[in-house]
């Protein structure tokens, strides 16, 4: 726990120090803020992801521009999906060195991974993956249990 | 893009590299999601503009997780002199644009021969 200055509120209300808590909170909900920080199970260096759920399937979109297909290693087990990959440099090391010159460098890259929780009722045996323009998308199927489905009524 | 089109569209800044490797300078962009037929890269007076419009973006609807950014994508760069406005290539590869921008022969450093006299 640090120390921190107080704002100067009016005197005599409490006012400004809900403002205060009201921004603090906010930056602790902030997505752009909790990427510094690892959490349980991400790395710092976590690809975005987007999890959609269709009637029949759930679909996993995430980013991964100029990563090779064959760097990234998808693995189910046990309803709990894995993405492994490795995103190399655009500019080599080696290649820095022999007179390249860096102006701006804005890119993370290195090993990631990111583990993913699916819900109960999937179909691990038939996940497929599909990688276009640099978007990766994983469609796992429901099995047909979960499935919704209508329940017809019948009139007596 | 027009400005009243342009107003009412989420953008958002790809994340690029720059770097210079034998008088040309690239410039490598991020714009995952983005179509070849969706990228419009062009100069507008001193402006090289960039823009590129995401297609792959879900309908909020049934979003489980929603971590990835919504918007296109626009950059703009400002051109001076140095680079040869002639001879600029754009290539889009699984995500990735890298513009080509060649420096004009004039601004390459060159050896001026010293004649003896």
């Amino acid at each position: 726990m640090r120390l921190m200055r107080m704002p100067n509120g009016v005197p005599g209300t409490t006012g400004s120090y809900f403002d205060w808590l009201q921004d603090e909170i906010n930056r602790l909900f902030d997505p752009e803020a909790a990427e510094l920080g690892p959490g349980l199970l991400d790395r710092p260096a976590a690809p975005r992801v987007d999890i959609v759920e269709y009637e029949d399937r759930f679909e996993l979109l995430c980013d991964l521009p100029g990563v090779d297909e064959n760097d990234i290693e998808l693995t189910i087990a046990a309803n709990v999906l894995t993405l492994k990959g490795e995103k190399k440099a655009p500019v080599s090391e080696e290649r820095r060195e022999k007179g390249c010159k860096l102006y701006r460098d804005e890119i993370w890259y290195g090993n990631f991974q990111r583990t993913i929780s699916l819900p109960q009722g999937v179909d691990s045996e038939n996940v497929g993956a599909t990688s276009k323009n640099g978007v990766l998308t994983v469609s796992v199927p429901k099995r047909d249990e979960a499935k919704q489905r209508r329940i017809e009524i019948k009139s007596s | 893009m027009a400005t009243q089109e342009l107003e009412k569209t989420a953008t958002v800044r790809p994340v690029g590299t720059i770097w210079e490797e034998g008088g040309v300078i690239y410039l490598r962009l991020e714009m995952p999601g983005v179509d070849k037929s969706d990228l419009d890269v062009r100069i507008e007076d001193d402006q090289l503009v960039i823009h590129g419009k995401r297609s792959d973006l879900p309908k909020d609807a049934h979003n489980v997780v929603r971590e990835r950014r919504r918007g296109d994508f626009r950059q703009v760069y400002t051109v001076d002199d140095t680079v040869d406005r002639e001879k600029i290539e754009a290539n889009l590869e699984s995500g990735v644009l890298l513009v080509t921008l060649h420096l004009k022969e004039a601004v390459k450093p060159r050896r001026i021969e010293i004649k003896a006299g």
